[in-house]
């Protein structure tokens, strides 16, 4: 977490220093604050990695029975969100709520197809029909003619 | 969340349709365009500024208008992409390539932007629809301030060897380039101090915490009827036509244009303009061509220029195109000088 | 007290029939909108715009401000249940208040949260109708050099107040200013740190990042944890909501001080969101429980609220009588004053007496109303956490991701929200401080502008922060507050008579 923060802080600094990164007549340049936060991102990161090298590894990040647990969420999740702009946001939608539902809380049929169809339903009404905030719209909904 | 929610959902919604009814009674029957090409699906107005201020509110007055009079069958539904002084609007219209349905909002900024800054889109991603409206541009001081005309004014500015503090709206936009504008004609220099919005400009003027700014009628009116702001020249070939008197027996038709006092440039003005993205047909942007000029003829919004004392200005294809690459290729130069100019690539 | 008769034809104006049943529904849409991420206030007000065409401008305000109050509510709703912040002001209730809900405090925990806002809102308000005449003239005193002393004073109070390790808070507060820049420059009008992206334009909404660290990063946080959430069992019902107004005494001291955060932070351009970090920080400090705050202590949930009701209703006169949009919801407002045929600046006091005091006394009617609505839907929201969380959860992720698509209809900040709520996970795992991270994508950008703009104006002179009475006090107070810990350790014992002019 360290290292990648002091990764971040660099990549920060190299991204201020396309711009005036010096102290004007007229005050400091577009660059000059996010090259010294860049820096000093570094530096503190650096620094609290060292702490913990010296303090010993303190045993492991996680089980890797918890791994699987919040991968078995973020995994489907991820992709849903990867899905939502190539697609719209109705059939990953469908699909992943039935995944979850179904397979990994393992409701039974009707309360994880209820989850499921009833959501987007749900989530048209209120947003699209009733407060006109238009969701993702993908291939299906085209093909249906209701975009 | 949801299904506890609905209760609520539900008696709103009924209440919000009864009012839309109610004001839909009086509502004229669909008229018929006759035309070869129709929207097919909701049309989304895309604002390249954020809610409030005037490029929002021109698109939706454009919105109620058309819903009030029932010219397009499917839904309109406006969204702010104001990111990027509004480029997100435009690079999203490049992405909308080729479909119809996508109506972007924006002011000369179109043009603009991709000359002082690096943007994900070119001018030749849009294709331009028409010119509604131009906003003025009027050289503003605070009250207390010594000089009474736009000459003083730049006398003193002379005097005060850059120190002088103009405020503006953003940077290298339009305040910013009449600012720049100003400098060349009058060879004074000035301290240009950007801040957010127009409003914001408006409110540092009135403190006196800054010497002068460029703003719009609109943004400045409420500080002038308080007195504590006064205008001293209008950047305009000719004067503002309002006769309402604002202040102290002051009005729009009294403040002089540039050339009278004195001062240059002569003309200096913002057009509002819609775009579609490229790709397009001539039958799709004809038909909404023809849609505006029925907008401009309106009472609302002719009602909503004279609110916010812009002017009409009406122009559409070829004439438009025209006068877009002129004003780019006039700008170009002029950001040249000032080290501006960003290469694209 | 020439504002008394004004008020009395105020309340004449706002409590006929007509504009309480508008009331009602405003703040009803209200808690809808705010209890969904991603869409606010904002929403809210664009979607009533229409409807206020056919209404007179009084009625038209006092619509849309009943929604924004029940915009504020709802927002608290989900900070507390779900620890998803609906409104960016309600982040600062998610410290103590999720906390509490998972003890199985959901009901105390709401309760608290809207009498607080109640209590906030009221003083607020009472406060407005005192000072309205001079709001305009003291507002307009403020220049860039105030604004950034205003932040700072925020930034201070909240980080000098902290008491984590203070390598991993210094690596989150620098996150958090980094992600600030992104985007355009508005002093030079540049591109930063886009590295060509065009998706990076546009910077990183705020909202996206809350919805990832917070809402994301908890359920992932929860998953995590497992087998013990097998749903937080709440039983409400309304004699709890009374308990806790019977416990309400308890707090006066907190109360007292967050509301006067709170209306400090409105008048000036500090606004609800600042304020409630703000307020969460000070009672930190000075709070007899400090050692609880952040495991579910009551006061780290009456604190913020407080503040941000006491600063959002008094961000509104300003916003009026200057017509600055102090934020998003604001500026659809102030959009919809000029198509209604009012022009907001000075002399709208003077112009429209019966808009402005119907207004002002519509916020205490409306309050009220707000707080009696809200309170009886608690039991409704309590009972969602009976839910097993393998059906909430994909629920609220549905929710979430859906809330980022809204913020600006874009599949990137869908993507960026899971990133931040990985982000918001491993930071919860290994004990880094969210909030700073947080209050510094808030105020960071801001700052930085106002300190530029400073410069600029003062030709680089840094004695402008100095340069007048009402500027040097903000800048020195912040400054004593950031360097609070060594210094109260130095004097230990005086701490009492410095906490007064802390206040």
């Amino acid at each position: 977490m360290a290292l990648a923060a002091a990764g971040f802080g660099g990549l920060v600094a190299a991204g201020a220093l396309r711009h005036d990164v010096g102290w004007g007549t007229t005050g400091p340049g577009a660059g000059y604050f996010p090259l010294r936060i860049g820096m000093l991102l570094v530096a503190v990161a650096l620094l609290l990695a060292l702490r913990q090298l010296s303090a010993g590894a303190a045993g492991r990040f996680a089980e890797p029975g918890v791994l699987y647990r919040v991968g078995s969420m973020l995994l489907p999740t991820a992709l849903f969100g990867a899905a939502i702009a190539p697609l719209g946001a109705y059939v990953p939608m469908v699909i992943y709520l039935l995944w979850m539902a179904r397979g990994q809380a393992r409701a039974s049929w009707p309360v994880a197809l209820l989850m499921a169809f009833g959501t987007p339903a749900a989530f048209f009404l209120l947003f699209e029909a009733w407060l006109t905030v238009p969701l993702a719209k993908g291939p299906l909904e085209e093909a249906l003619g209701i975009y | 969340m949801t299904r506890a929610a609905s209760p609520c959902a539900l008696s709103a919604f009924a209440a919000s349709r009864r009012a839309l009814l109610l004001g839909g009674g009086a509502l004229l029957a669909r008229p018929a365009l006759a035309q070869a090409w129709q929207p097919q699906r909701p049309v989304e107005f895309v604002v390249a500024a954020a809610p409030g201020g005037g490029t929002d509110q021109f698109a939706r007055i454009v919105q109620s208008i058309i819903q009030k009079l029932n010219l397009v069958r499917t839904p309109v539904i406006v969204t702010n992409k104001g990111g990027g002084a509004g480029t997100e609007a435009f690079v999203y219209g490049r992405g909308a390539a080729g479909d119809p349905h996508k109506v972007v909002f924006g002011t000369n900024n179109v043009w603009l932007m991709p000359l002082v800054t690096r943007v994900g889109y070119g001018l030749s991603d849009l294709r331009p629809v028409a010119s509604m409206a131009a906003d003025e541009f009027i050289l503003w001081t605070h009250a207390e301030a010594a000089f009474r005309t736009a000459r003083d004014l730049i006398e003193a500015a002379r005097e005060r060897n850059g120190a002088f503090r103009m405020g503006g709206s953003q940077a290298r936009d339009t305040d910013h380039i009449l600012t720049k504008q100003i400098e060349r004609a009058t060879g004074v220099t000035f301290t240009y101090v950007p801040f957010r919005s127009g409003g914001e400009v408006a409110v540092q003027l009135a403190g006196a915490h800054v010497d002068a700014n460029t703003n719009n009628p609109a943004e400045n009116v409420g500080q002038w009827r308080a007195g504590r702001v006064r205008p001293l020249c209008v950047f305009s070939r000719e004067r503002l036509s309002l006769t309402e008197k604002v202040h102290d027996g002051v009005g729009w038709s009294d403040i002089p244009t540039a050339a009278e006092a004195g001062i240059g440039p002569e003309e200096f003005r913002m057009p509002r303009t819609v775009w579609l993205p490229a790709r397009t047909t001539d039958a799709q942007a004809t038909f909404w061509t023809q849609l505006l000029a029925r907008v401009r003829e309106t009472a609302e919004w002719k009602a909503w220029l004279e609110g916010g004392s812009q002017s009409d200005l009406w122009q559409t294809g070829t004439e438009l195109a025209e006068f877009i690459r002129q004003d780019e290729a006039t700008n170009r130069d002029h950001f040249r000088e000032y080290g501006w100019l960003v290469e694209q690539g | 007290m020439e504002g008394l008769p004004a008020l009395l034809h105020g309340f004449e104006v706002a409590l006929t029939a007509y504009h309480v049943g508008l009331m009602v529904v405003g703040v009803l849409i209200g808690i809808l909108v705010g209890v969904l991420p991603g869409l606010g206030a904002p929403n809210g007000v664009a979607l009533l715009m229409p409807l206020t065409f056919f209404m007179p401008p009084v009625s038209a305000i006092i619509l849309l401000s009943s929604m924004y109050w029940g915009a504020l509510l709802g927002g608290s709703t989900t900070s507390i249940l779900f620890n998803i912040p609906g409104e960016p002001s309600s982040v600062a209730t998610t410290f103590d208040g999720h906390p509490m809900a998972r003890q199985g405090r959901a009901a105390e925990a709401l309760s608290l949260a809207f009498l607080s806002s109640g209590f906030g809102a009221l003083v607020g308000v009472v406060t407005i109708t005192m000072v309205a005449d001079d709001i305009a003239t003291f507002a307009l005193r403020f220049s860039p050099a105030e604004y950034f002393a205003v932040y700072l004073l925020a930034f201070c109070a909240f980080i000098g107040m902290g008491g984590t390790d203070a390598l991993k808070t210094a690596v989150s507060l620098l996150i958090g200013l980094s992600l600030a820049t992104i985007g355009m420059d508005t002093v030079s009008g540049e591109m930063r740190l886009t590295f060509g992206q065009d998706e990076l334009v546009r910077g990183i909404s705020f909202l996206v990042a809350v919805i990832g660290l917070f809402g994301i990063g908890e359920l992932l946080a929860t998953a995590d944890e497992t087998e013990k959430v097998e749903g937080i069992t709440a039983r409400v019902r309304l004699a709890a909501v009374l308990a806790t107004l019977a416990q309400m005494p308890r707090y006066t001291v907190a109360l007292v001080r967050s509301a006067a955060i709170g209306i400090w932070m409105g008048l000036t351009p500090g606004g609800p969101t600042a304020a409630s970090f703000m307020s969460y920080g000070v009672a930190r400090r000075f709070s007899r429980n400090a050692g609880n705050f952040g495991r579910g202590e009551p006061e780290g949930v009456v604190s913020p609220e407080t503040s941000d009701h006491a600063a959002g209703v008094s961000a509104l006169l300003p916003m009026l009588a200057l017509g600055v949009p102090g934020s998003a919801t604001a500026a659809v407002m102030l959009g919809g004053l000029m198509i209604w045929g009012l022009q907001p600046g000075p002399t709208l006091f003077q112009d429209r007496p019966d808009f402005v005091w119907g207004l002002i006394a519509s916020m205490y009617v409306a309050n009220l109303v707000a707080v009696v609505l809200v309170l009886s839907t608690v039991p409704i929201f309590a009972s969602v956490m009976r839910v097993p969380f393998g059906l909430l959860a994909p629920l609220i992720m549905t929710i979430c991701l859906t809330g980022a698509w809204m913020v600006s209809n874009n599949g990137f900040d869908v993507l960026l929200a899971i990133g931040f709520g990985v982000l918001g996970y491993l930071m919860k795992k290994l004990d880094y401080p969210i909030a700073p991270l947080v209050l510094a994508m808030v105020l960071g950008d801001k700052a930085e502008d106002a300190f530029r703009q400073s410069m600029l104006m003062s030709q680089g002179d840094l004695l402008v922060f100095w340069s007048n009475p009402l500027v040097g006090t903000i800048t020195t107070v912040a400054l004593l507050l950031l360097a609070w810990p060594p210094l109260s350790r130095m004097l230990r014992g005086g701490a009492p008579a410095v906490r007064r002019t802390a206040q």
